[in-house]
């Protein structure tokens, strides 16, 4: 499982290849294998690259530090201001 | 002997464990009346040898084992009851001995694990002055097969030989000694667990801490590290960027979806040319910030307020005063309004609105309702009531036909009413007498007074552009009637619905659904037929199966001739539409049922479906 990737494109065409077990970490991109998305391993958001990014980063943020998060010792995932309001309604649409 | 001084009020030294219960006000004093308890009368005589102090320079050897009987004395003179000698006497003779046996055990393991001493050795010999009953416990001890220290002796983990020594390891369970690397295993796993259990113990501490903050201890969302975000940067419209009022009533949905709208993040919605503001969930907005809607957005035209929890009477007032060009008013649990504050609203604004929903208030009463249709009823074209339970008389909804304008109302919903008697047939039929015509929607969810009659009567006579009926919970519409209503439906609405809801419409079976989907089937978008228990997996299988397939056609063939057989001895009966009265056994023909646009099926709760639900395409 942990060395397959899923390519998830944007909008504008940027490219990011992630883990699927990283990916899996959105519930909407996980169900999104039972479908076409699941045999050719590209996944097409309606987002612009930039708010990918971010994504992504979270997604992998999330990864990392999931089992640390009851430590308390996680750092802050920090977000451009000026994407904020976007990244939250495509984070709800990921539901993450 | 050890009783003996006891009865005189000795003490002996005194145990740590008995030291401190006594500090703690512990006694035997709970033991002491449960035993009276038990000996039910005995208590009315109170023994003169224990309730008087005990002499205080008496003293004499006790043995270890019995300090516990201390307390006692020193309690009585709190003691308000006493039970007679006798009792007592034996409840402490079983205690004593249970105690001793205890100390006995502890003080064996003890010397089992450290030093490697006869069991008759002069420690016990004291103990046995005092009650020879031991003796079964000192043999346990002698008969343990194990060795003196400098023997050889075999390690019990690892099978190799070592010599003893006063530090090697003696396991209980196993009933021998450790070589000094398993000791060494051993220790090392002990401490891991020990270690475990303190970072256990952390955890729970931290936990419980956190909930006593109120935090959370879990990795954030991406949407609350937004929300946060957003929060922080509210009063700087630039920085958040301009994102248009479409994803802005999103953003809207999204906060309230994470309960995090409140004063700070609702003024992100407000401007000015705003025409229309939705706020799904208001629990968290407090009044101040609820009059900053009117004082900022004074071009609203619709105003949707749910869990309005905090929305006072000075609210509305400011409302009716400041937003002059509202025409769709929606409001969800505004529980604070009084019913004159209602009255005085709709004074105010007369009849600007045509839009109008309420939900969930005691609040809103019979003269509230007639304030509303005489002010607005003739403008509205949408009403819509549910859950007003201080709409409790009967027919209190006859108002309703009188004072609305006749076909100009599209949506009407009356549902939820608290009492039966709310809302009748005759009631509905008359108001859809009224404005069947122009309805498009109509909602009749959990009146439970309504039955065929209102379907009959009203729905399919006057209903003719009707697109979307919910009616859930009316056990009182039965399969025939239903049948019967639709099969007649076709006649003056030849649209079809579009959505339909029979959620809990008990006695609704497969004749019903069948003449609803002969009328709708080409239109039909959502349906829900939850729990409608009647729906048989041959009539499923039967509408989704097409007409020239085989089975079908067999099918055909064999229920014709049945009909035929069963025609001679009864009268005629209508072809396909038969009616369920018949024998259990009798076959039925349903045709193919093509449903071209279905896009949403509740089907949870029918038992054909959750056993069959392969037939679902």
């Amino acid at each position: 499982m942990s060395n397959e990737y899923v390519t998830l494109v944007s909008s504008d065409n940027f490219k990011y290849v992630v883990d699927k077990e990283v990916a899996s970490i959105s519930t909407v991109l996980k169900n999104s294998q039972g479908f076409e998305e699941g045999k050719t391993g590209r996944i097409n958001l309606d987002m612009d690259g930039d708010i990918l990014e971010c994504i992504v980063e979270y997604l992998y943020y999330h990864y990392k530090y999931k089992d640390q998060a009851e430590s308390g010792d996680v750092p802050e995932f920090n977000i451009p201001t000026h994407l904020a309001l976007e990244l939250l309604v495509k984070a709800d649409y990921l539901d993450i | 002997m050890g009783r003996r001084n006891y009865k005189a009020g000795v003490k002996g030294p005194s145990s740590a464990l008995t030291e401190f219960l006594k500090q703690e006000g512990i006694t035997d004093r709970f033991r002491n009346r449960r035993e009276i308890e038990r000996n039910g009368g005995n208590q009315s005589q109170t023994s003169d040898q224990e309730n008087s102090p005990p002499p205080p320079n008496q003293f004499q050897t006790l043995d270890q084992q019995q300090p516990e009987k201390d307390d006692d004395d020193d309690d009585v003179s709190l003691d308000i009851i006493r039970s007679s000698p006798t009792p007592k006497e034996e409840s402490d003779d079983e205690e004593i001995k249970l105690m001793r046996k205890a100390a006995k055990r502890k003080l064996k393991a003890r010397r089992g694990g450290t030093t490697r001493k006869n069991p008759d050795s002069s420690d016990d010999d004291s103990h046995n002055d005092l009650d020879g009953n031991y003796s079964s416990d000192e043999d346990d001890l002698g008969n343990a097969n194990l060795k003196k220290f400098g023997e050889l002796d075999q390690c019990i983990d690892c099978g190799k030989s070592i010599q003893l020594t006063v530090y090697s390891r003696f396991i209980k369970e196993k009933v021998g000694y450790l070589c000094d690397e398993c000791n060494q295993i051993l220790k090392n796993r002990e401490k891991q667990a020990k270690q475990n259990q303190l970072n256990a113990r952390k955890k729970r501490k931290r936990t419980a801490q956190a909930l006593l903050n109120k935090t959370t201890i879990k990795l954030p969302k991406l949407q609350d590290v937004c929300i946060k975000k957003i929060t922080s940067n509210i009063t700087d419209v630039d920085a958040l960027g301009d994102i248009g009022q479409l994803n802005l009533d999103k953003i809207s949905m999204i906060l309230s979806k994470n309960r995090s709208l409140n004063d700070q993040t609702m003024t992100l919605f407000l401007s000015p040319e705003l025409k229309s503001l939705s706020f799904w969930d208001c629990s968290d907005v407090d009044s101040d910030s609820l009059n900053k809607i009117a004082a900022f957005c004074p071009n609203l035209k619709s105003l949707t307020l749910f869990m309005c929890g905090q929305l006072h009477n000075d609210n509305l007032q400011y409302f009716a005063t400041n937003l002059k060009n509202l025409k769709e008013f929606r409001l969800n649990g505004p529980f604070l309004i009084s019913a004159k504050m209602w009255i005085e609203y709709f004074n105010i604004i007369k009849d600007q609105l045509n839009k109008f929903e309420l939900r969930n208030t005691h609040r809103f009463t019979k003269d509230s309702l007639t304030a509303l249709l005489e002010n607005c009823g003739k403008k509205l074209t949408s009403l819509k009531l549910s859950r007003l339970d201080g709409l409790v008389d009967q027919d209190v909804y006859n108002e309703v036909p009188e004072k609305i304008s006749s076909n100009s109302l599209t949506h009407l919903e009356i549902s939820y009413p608290p009492r039966e008697e709310c809302v009748t047939d005759d009631t509905l039929i008359k108001i859809l007498e009224k404005c069947g015509e122009s309805l498009i929607s109509l909602n009749v969810d959990g009146c439970i007074g309504l039955t065929d009659k209102f379907l009959i009567e009203g729905v399919c006579k006057y209903c003719i552009n009707l697109q979307h009926l919910s009616m859930r919970q009316l056990d009182q519409v039965t399969n025939e009637g239903f049948s019967q209503a639709f099969d007649a439906y076709s006649k003056i609405n030849a649209g079809g619905l579009i959505e339909v809801d029979l959620t809990k419409c008990d006695d609704i079976g497969d004749e019903a659904i069948y003449s609803l989907l002969n009328h709708s089937s080409h239109t039909l978008v959502e349906l829900s037929i939850n729990s409608l228990y009647r729906i048989t997996k041959d009539f499923l299988s039967q509408i989704f199966i097409e007409d020239h397939t085989q089975f079908k056609k067999q099918l055909k063939a064999r229920v014709e001739k049945e009909k035929e057989s069963r025609s001679q001895s009864q009268p005629q009966q209508e072809g396909e539409d038969e009616e369920e009265e018949e024998a259990k056994d009798v076959l039925h023909y349903y045709h193919y049922i093509n449903l071209p646009l279905l896009t949403y099926l509740d089907a949870g709760f029918v038992r054909a479906v959750t056993n069959y639900g392969s037939l679902w395409r």
